[in-house]
């Protein structure tokens, strides 16, 4: 793990942290926002926008410090070498979950493992069906018959 | 003493009954089985079979959460070993020695010095954990809301403190753990907060699909990155187990001294396991009679920080199951796991549910013992693990991550929510956060603010309250302490050193 995250030390502008600080202060400003329409109450009553109030301010600050820090050098900008695993990821992910209500545990498996697959380059469409269908079927007697999950097996009629 | 054996004998009752056996053995072996796939961590490991233990009683859930722990802390010794992939920090030192080994075909001599040092190391880790937390919950039970809120802020301090890379990013990590624990109804006033509109979030973020989305996917996604071939180079064959006399005489030491090492940091809150195998190894290396072996298969290096890292690990259990505190990813989720199952961890835990906590405790000793009579002789199953082609292995794990998240509470939201925190995962790696203290704070977050609002509410909202507690005093001077020597850059980039060599 420590050998990814291992990234050669730059002279100028750290990039990477600059965008890590940007993002935490953006996530502390919306917090801090929304947290006004919650009840602040009082230090002896802390009503339910006390914390998230002061936990927005917070998290602004270090956001702001890292991004200071970040101009003491640090990791260049992250690369992305291609998006394409995550997103196979996510919308094999979504497809599992929407499907998995009105089509039955066996579409839902065979689609999510489907579309999850394009997540790398080396794909045989046919060796790739043929998996997801074998995957799906031993998915729904393991958990569904098997372990008793109470899932639908097929679409509900 | 009298009392220490009534209660293992309770222990011994309540693991030894046929169910939990069971269940203690699926675990080790489902833990193992996952844990041994390359690029996937013990953390991530334990957050895919999260689910499958909602299904049972709370002790034999934790039971199988215990066996699913250690047999995915050996899976990571064996792809540390074999593979020179380490799966989370504690067993980068591992792959130093340990893969040198393999290289040299002394693969089964590691992989049986690391099962043999880990029982030993559990052994005499569950012993103190029999005899240390019941004073300590007893202690525990004394404690003001303010000693709590303060503990609770020196653990997270320190989890940053601890954790690789600069403590501000670690403090940033906290805060939106802290954040993700809002989400949903506020306990007292009912009052939702930051549910962004959608109804499904009222009862909070589960911990399933945070820790799933978090180790699990992200992981997944950012291994596919970087994988060009299918395979991962498995180097050396494991031939035979056997340990020859003059190797015995120089790892046993070593594995007492790493017991002892792993112990005493093990029960630090925020350090968990990583601390103890990083010394062990520094201790090993300074004492050993043949350093130039070091770094080229020394066994001792192998011995000492496995022993270091395993009695780490279950000392670990002490503050989380006296305190309430988890100290590390893995703790912080199996209090998430607790709490679904409707207990509080905290002091009240010993006295409230003795089956659990005497179960528990004997059951981390018998995980041990299925690692060493079950996991040895089938190493050649584990060897083949290692080979299977990850294209393969992605898609079943992302389809049992889909099952798992879903079948929490049959919500297809549950299923999206994981792959929401899939994402987000991936962007912490990418700007080099490290995800743990965010599970940690994740958990901390409702007790503290519970805990802060009772404080402040006895105090009628004088802050003084704070100081006035000499143990919370002591903790918010140690935390202070922490945050001063880990925010001055010197500190991160001598830390970093240490866990680099």
């Amino acid at each position: 793990m420590s050998k990814q995250t291992e990234t050669p030390e730059h002279k100028g502008v750290g990039l990477r942290d600059v965008a890590a600080g940007l993002f935490i202060l953006a996530i502390g400003i919306a917090v801090g926002i929304a947290a006004l329409e919650l009840n602040f109450g009082t230090p002896q009553r802390m009503g339910s926008g006390f914390l998230p109030f002061w936990l927005g301010i917070l998290m602004g600050l270090v956001g702001i410090l890292i991004v200071v820090g970040a101009f003491r050098g640090g990791a260049a900008f992250p690369e992305f070498p291609t998006i394409r695993p995550l997103a196979a990821l996510i919308c094999g992910f979504a497809a599992f979950a929407f499907l998995v209500g009105p089509a039955g545990l066996i579409i839902a498996a065979f689609c999510g493992i489907f579309i999850s697959s394009f997540a790398t380059k080396q794909i045989h469409l046919i060796q790739t069906l043929i998996f997801a269908a074998i995957l799906a079927g031993v998915s729904a007697l393991l958990f569904v018959v098997l372990l008793e999950v109470p899932i639908n097996i097929w679409p509900r009629t | 003493m009298g009392d220490l054996f009534s209660n293992l004998g309770q222990g011994f009752s309540v693991a030894f009954s046929l169910q939990n056996i069971w269940l203690c053995f699926v675990g080790t072996f489902l833990g193992t089985l996952v844990g041994a796939l390359p690029g996937v961590g013990p953390i991530a490991t334990i957050a895919i079979l999260l689910p499958i233990t909602f299904q049972l009683d709370p002790t034999g859930a934790l039971i199988m959460l215990a066996g699913i722990y250690y047999g995915a802390q050996y899976g990571g010794s064996l792809t540390a070993i074999l593979l020179n992939l380490p799966g989370e920090i504690s067993s980068v030192v591992t792959t130093i020695d340990g893969h040198a080994m393999a290289r040299q075909g002394r693969a089964g001599e590691a992989l049986a010095i690391a099962a043999i040092g880990s029982f030993i190391a559990g052994t005499v880790a569950t012993l103190i954990i029999a005899v240390g937390a019941p004073p300590l919950s007893y202690f525990a039970q004394s404690f003001h809301p303010t000693d709590y809120f303060a503990l609770m802020l020196m653990g997270l301090v320190l989890a940053t403190a601890l954790t690789h890379g600069s403590m501000l990013k670690g403090i940033a990590m906290v805060l939106l753990g802290v954040l993700f624990s809002l989400v949903g109804t506020d306990v007292t006033s009912g009052a939702l907060r930051y549910t962004m509109g959608f109804p499904m979030l009222a009862d909070g973020i589960g911990v399933v699909p945070l820790a799933m989305g978090l180790f699990g996917i992200a992981e997944i996604a950012v291994n596919l990155e970087k994988l060009t071939d299918s395979r991962a180079g498995l180097s050396g064959k494991v031939s035979h187990l056997r340990i020859s006399r003059e190797s015995w005489r120089r790892a046993l030491p070593a594995v007492f001294r790493g017991t002892g090492i792993g112990s005493v940091l093990g029960l630090l809150p925020g350090s968990g396991n990583i601390l103890g195998s990083f010394a062990s190894y520094l201790v090993e290396k300074r004492l050993t009679k043949y350093p130039d072996e070091f770094g080229k298969g020394a066994i001792e290096g192998v011995a000492g920080p496995e022993s270091a890292n395993n009695a780490g690990a279950q000392t670990a259990f002490i503050p989380m199951l006296t305190l309430g505190i988890p100290s590390n990813a893995v703790t912080a989720m199996m209090v998430g796991a607790l709490i679904i199952h409707g207990i509080t961890p905290g002091p009240q835990v010993i006295t409230a549910n003795p089956d659990l906590f005497w179960g528990l405790v004997v059951s981390m000793w018998l995980g041990n013992v299925m690692l060493l009579v079950i996991n040895l002789p089938l190493i050649g199953l584990w060897v083949r693990v290692l080979d299977i082609p990850y294209r393969f292995l992605f898609p079943a794990i992302v389809l049992f991550c889909c099952i798992g998240s879903y079948a929490v509470s049959y919500s297809a939201f549950d299923v999206l929510l994981t792959a929401f925190f899939g994402v987000i995962g991936y962007v912490l790696k990418k700007l080099g956060f490290e995800p743990m203290p965010l599970v940690l704070a994740y958990v901390l977050g409702a007790p503290m603010e519970e805990n802060l609002r009772r404080a402040l509410l006895l105090s009628r909202g004088d802050p003084i309250t704070f100081v006035e507690h000499p143990m919370a005093l002591m903790f918010l001077l140690l935390t202070g302490v922490l945050l001063v020597a880990g925010l001055m850059p010197r500190f991160t980039r001598v830390k970093d050193k240490a866990i680099q060599e």
